[in-house]
């Protein structure tokens, strides 16, 4: 009994073979992000129903639920919007922001986390306290603080998630260029005399950046979440502009009971991009520790 | 076949649990179009307890709001906010019978007025003690008294406004002379003026009494974390004989009235206070299992107009063409579909359907064409309007949005964050030129005529309207004493309301309250504050 | 030492730092502290008069500094808002909750990741191991607020096991009390299930691979007691140092569940008392949060060079 067991523990004597087979999931939610951003980008020209203007809407519908062959497919809400509509849109809206945070993120993180792992010394240790400050204060309660004294607006929603982002991103890029700064590429460039300048942006930087970028994916859920976080709380972007999340609000105080519609639809929507995200984030990380490994 | 086993387990579990959330709520259909709700006032499913009532138990009453401070001298409580609990620990010197539509002595024995009642005489009762020892008397009435009108918050502004002086002709009795005619006076004795705090406890705790307040009513403050949870004793020596419940505890539930409802199901409360119209419907049905109190209240949601403001001078709906085009191009039934689910009560009237006060004059009806032509007269305006809301009410926003611009209104509709902003913006800088507002007043009189005195009664408020026919038709509704000639100044306020339209009512709203069946004899007095000096539980 | 006394000034600098970010975002922040005094029926001079009296006039930096040096003194000030409590009382008990919150939450957690992850590790790739991982991601994909809404809609409205909403400190009876933890406690620990779950997964598998096991294999060991008693202890490194930042980072970050279940959280605090622009009880709260996250990190890395002899080697 115990040997056949035994042999099962050692991860090595696995097939290689196996490695073959097609991911579903993962082709699955890369399906689901393609079709979901094409159709947030594309959403001017799909026909698609009203999704914002009340004013146009006094005729429809309210409350309508979901029916696939129906002009409404995935019903309608309080105002007779259109719920398929207000998910395109609202991915526009939940995606842009947090895709931008992300990027803004990486692009001053990544550049702060470079230069201090790099120049490390004092540089290192003002970032270094910058860092743990962001991280003091929990993320939810910045981000709650931000909302209110900001506009909403979905510049500042970026801006202000990103804030989230950043230093997590400091500390692995800091860690990773620590990494990359003993490799042979960049003493090979500083003994052929590049300046600091040249050897931080040209040579660091695009290594760096890349091997972030599976934690940049898991970056992008986790903002998403955050964002529709705040719409849910009342204190992200507002209706009539529809994001995940305050369509998730929009159900609440007693409307999920009789229309459980409102709630269910946009938060499956969240689930699968979220999960989507996570997956590419996570898979790409292995397919690339494996090629660290076989290097 | 082995490819299968990848597939999205995950996934498919969390998305069966949504599709469960969802289908297990669908087990209650609605029929909410089929049938508007009709609400009548006063009591609901009040059914005759069997046998005497019982000592024992406690009772819980959760609900959104809370109290701020036990110094009723800086706070307008009501039953919204701390209303209930202040009048555990102080009881009130009248209160008001929501049965017979009348005020009536409570903590004091006697209450009377001279022929014109600008004077008012309170007897009080013999032997009352605070629960620190010191008498209930007239010297203790009076020093509340004062600090009251010297507190600058609560109700002292409109105390100073009201009142001449006070003074006390024996140790019982004090006598209260008005600067105006007012026959509701004992209105503002069943509330925080009439909550009267030991002067001993006042004086030797300072800073700290609002924490541990010391007063004569039925219950006393046993342990209270603010923003939470209150919990009172019951007061043994309390004149009207020890109440039935041992304790009486207050929770603070601020994730709205649906996590209030799940609550009182799920025991957790077994009273709480509602405002949310599709809520309010399933309690009221007979067959919800539950007793309690509902009352309509008017002017319940209001769109606000600026008619001049210090700070807004040159507003829109300066121009009446401005505000008779507004008045005419909202639709308060489509409103009510699409931000309450056809379960509210839509009017616009300032006195609901069922008022005591509802009267046959002119109320506003909507026109779209009648509203493009007084946009039309409205020369010199480009249609530019900016409209405040708050941001949970962003349906209902929304939707007068809509209907604004339908008829040619170009509509900025900013929602704001928080009612503190509304509040700041309505109220004290004045600074709007539409906001959505509730402005909810019950019939009964002596809140209706503070509340209305305030908003539109005087010169200098909130509209920056002022009529002198209106203002007046409020001071005779405030000095008469008989309900039909009461009844005949408010129809006049709505004819001239017509007429000038400083606001657009859109929606009136209930207010409930609901407790258990087996809880009984919980008294409404008025602002909703309840009491639960003869309350008990069978068991 | 030397590097003691560095990290400790480090500590202080972050704590400054924090206070004054959170100084200055408060004070940008909407909210009235004499609005929420007064309430909605004052005449315009009632407000301006409090605000005077508040202090609320008073240049910002001047404001700061007062509360800084009553803060040195030992007194975090009283609310600003009736019925004007200590400070510090207000974030004792708010503390209280937070922190027993995120205990139970985390040993719930680990009741649930640490079998997961043995079972997961055994075989990877295996039936079971893609079975696990597909699960914590999907619950890892639920924001806190749709799982707290699917629990409520299935434990309480459909169930009755618990109740909706409502706090019973331990005081008042440790039954009541876990009674009314419950909820939450299952909607956050499902947050941190999946991330505990694959980092010990990750480690396990990393250990099978090592000498030591393989050779307790070859003296024919039960698969279950390497498991368990060889593998599990030197592959919960990475596991300690996440647990510690998440317990670092749940005090004060529930304030979703916080809401959804009416519990008064560190969170909820700070996110109520910012609503009533109530600076002295947001810039305690948020201090006191700043501090037990900078402690416990410097815990955890003190902890882990005790414990793990790879660090201390190269240390040495």
């Amino acid at each position: 009994m115990s040997a056949p067991e035994a042999a099962a523990l050692a991860p090595t004597a696995r097939p290689a073979r196996r490695r073959r087979r097609i991911d579903l999931l993962l082709w699955f939610c890369g399906a689901w992000l393609a079709v979901l951003i094409l159709a947030a980008i594309t959403a001017p020209m799909l026909g698609l129903q009203e999704a914002q203007d009340a004013a146009k809407t006094l005729l429809e519908p309210v409350y309508q639920p979901p029916s696939l062959g129906s002009t409404h497919p995935l019903g309608t809400n309080a105002l007779g919007l259109d719920m398929l509509s207000r998910i395109i849109y609202g991915a526009r809206v939940s995606l842009t922001v947090s895709i931008s945070a992300v990027l803004i993120g990486t692009f001053v993180g990544g550049t702060l986390g470079v230069i201090a792992g790099y120049l490390r010394g004092k540089v290192d240790r003002v970032i270094g306290t910058l860092t743990n400050t962001l991280l003091a204060v929990p993320a939810l309660i910045l981000l709650v603080a931000l909302a209110t004294v900001l506009r909403p607006s979905a510049l500042n929603m970026a801006l202000a998630l990103s804030l989230v982002a950043i230093p997590g991103l400091i500390r692995v890029t800091r860690a990773n260029t620590l990494a990359f700064a003993q490799r042979e590429f960049v003493t090979v460039a500083r003994a052929l005399g590049a300046g600091r300048a040249r050897v931080v942006f040209r040579e660091l930087m695009p290594n760096v950046l890349l091997s972030v970028v599976p934690m940049c994916l898991v970056y992008v859920s986790a903002l998403i979440v955050a964002e529709a976080s705040l719409s849910f709380l009342g204190i992200g972007l507002r209706p009539p502009q529809p994001t995940w999340g305050n369509m998730i609000g929009e159900g609440l105080n007693g409307k999920m009971e009789d229309y459980p519609h409102l709630v269910y639809v946009p938060a499956a929507v969240l689930f699968l991009t979220v999960f989507s995200f996570n997956l590419l984030g996570e898979r790409m990380r292995k397919r690339w520790d494996k090629r660290e490994v076989s290097l | 076949m082995r490819k299968i086993r990848r597939l999205p387990i995950g996934v498919t579990a969390t998305v069966a649990a949504l599709v469960m959330m969802g289908c297990s709520n669908t087990s209650a259909p609605t029929s909410s179009k089929a049938d508007p709700l009709k609400v009548t006032n006063g009591s609901f499913g009040i059914t005759e307890a069997s046998g005497n009532p019982v000592s024992g138990g406690s009772l819980t009453f959760g609900y959104g709001g809370g109290i701020a401070s036990f110094d009723p001298v800086s706070q307008q409580y009501s039953g919204t906010s701390g209303g209930d609990e202040a009048r555990a620990v102080y009881g009130t010197l009248t209160e008001y019978d929501t049965k017979a539509g009348k005020y009536a002595p409570s903590m004091a024995d006697s209450i009377s007025a001279n022929d014109d009642f600008t004077e008012w005489t309170v007897v009080l009762r013999d032997g009352v003690e605070f629960t620190d020892g010191t008498p209930y008397d007239a010297d203790a009435v009076l020093f509340n008294f004062d600090r009251m009108a010297k507190s600058g918050a609560g109700f002292s502004g409109l105390w100073t406004s009201v009142v001449k002086k006070a003074v006390a002709k024996d140790a019982k009795t004090v006598v209260i002379t008005l600067k105006q005619k007012w026959a509701d006076f004992p209105y503002l004795l069943s509330q925080a003026p009439g909550m009267i705090a030991s002067p001993k406890a006042v004086k030797d705790e300072g800073e700290s009494y609002q924490r541990e307040p010391v007063g004569a009513g039925p219950f006393m403050l046993d342990k209270w974390t603010p923003g939470q949870n209150l919990v009172l004793k019951a007061n043994p020596d309390y004149w009207d004989g020890k109440p039935y419940l041992d304790s009486l505890t207050f929770q603070t539930i601020t994730t709205g009235d649906q996590a209030l409802k799940d609550a009182l199901q799920a025991g957790g409360i077994q009273g709480s206070l509602i405002g949310t119209p599709t809520i309010v419907k399933d309690y009221i049905q007979p067959s919800s299992g539950y007793s309690g109190y509902v009352r309509m209240t008017n002017t319940g949601s209001m769109l606000l107009i600026n008619n001049g403001t210090p700070s807004r001078p040159d507003t829109p709906g300066k121009d009446i063409n401005v505000r008779e085009a507004i008045a005419s191009a909202i639709n308060p039934d489509v409103i009510n579909q699409r931000a309450f689910d056809g379960n509210a009560f839509p009017g616009t009237g300032i006195f609901s359907a069922e008022s005591q006060w509802a009267n046959d004059k002119p109320t506003f009806t909507y026109d779209a064409e009648a509203a493009k032509k007084h946009l039309a007269d409205a020369k010199g305006f480009d249609g530019k309007i900016e409209l405040i809301y708050p941001s949970a009410q962003a349906e209902a926003a929304l939707t007068i949005e809509a209907q604004l611009e339908a008829v040619g209104f170009k509509v900025d509709a900013k929602p704001v964050q928080s009612i503190t902003d509304l509040i700041n913006a309505v109220l004290i800088k004045r600074d709007y030129d539409l906001a959505m507002y509730g402005w909810p007043v019950p019939d009964e009189p002596g809140e209706l005529y503070t509340s209305y005195l305030e908003r539109f009664g005087r010169k200098d408020n909130q509209l920056g309207y002022y009529n002198e026919t209106i203002a007046k038709a409020l001071s005779d509704f405030a000095a008469a004493d008989d309900t039909a000639e009461k009844a005949a100044q408010m129809a006049t306020i709505q004819a001239q309301w017509a007429e000038t339209v400083p606001a657009v009512p859109y929606n009136t709203t209930a207010q409930m309250v609901v407790w258990n069946k087996n809880v009984h004899d919980i008294e409404v007095s008025s602002r909703l504050t309840l009491d639960f000096s003869k309350a008990w539980i069978s068991k | 030492m030397k590097a003691a006394a560095g990290k400790v000034a480090q500590l202080l600098v972050v704590m400054f730092l924090v206070s004054l970010g959170t100084f200055s975002l408060t004070s940008l922040m909407p909210g009235d502290p004499a609005v929420a005094i007064l309430g909605d029926n004052q005449s315009p001079e009632a407000y301006a008069e409090l605000r005077e009296k508040l202090g609320l006039n008073e240049p910002l930096v001047e404001r700061y500094f007062t509360w800084l040096g009553h803060v040195f003194q030992g007194d975090l000030g009283t609310s600003m808002v009736p019925p004007n409590e200590d400070v510090t009382s207000l974030i004792r008990s708010a503390f209280a909750v937070s922190i027993e919150l995120a205990v139970l939450a985390l040993v719930v957690a680990l009741v649930v990741s640490i079998p997961l992850a043995m079972i997961s590790a055994r075989r990877p790739d295996g039936l079971l191991d893609r079975a696990a991982s597909a699960t914590t991601f999907g619950i890892m994909s639920v924001p806190s607020f749709v799982s707290g809404l699917v629990l409520i809609a299935l434990l309480v409205n459909q169930l009755h096991l618990f109740p909706r909403v409502g706090w019973v400190g331990v005081t008042d009876g440790l039954g009541q009390n876990l009674y009314h933890a419950a909820l939450p406690v299952i909607t956050i620990a499902l947050l941190e299930i999946p991330t505990f779950t694959r980092v010990l997964r990750g480690d396990l598998v990393r250990t099978l691979q090592e000498d030591f096991v393989l050779s307790a294999r070859a003296k024919g060991m039960p698969a279950w007691r390497i498991m368990i008693f060889d593998a599990f202890r030197p592959s919960s490194y990475s596991l300690i140092t996440v647990l510690g930042l998440s317990l670092a980072q749940l005090i004060g970050s529930t304030v979703i569940v916080e809401t959804l279940f009416s519990l008064p959280g560190m969170g909820r605090l700070v996110v109520s008392s910012a609503s009533q622009g109530n600076i002295t009880v947001v810039q305690g709260a948020v201090l006191v949060i700043a501090a037990c996250y900078v402690l416990i990190n410097a815990g955890v890395d003190l902890m882990y060079s005790v414990i793990d002899p790879r660090i201390r080697r190269v240390g040495a």
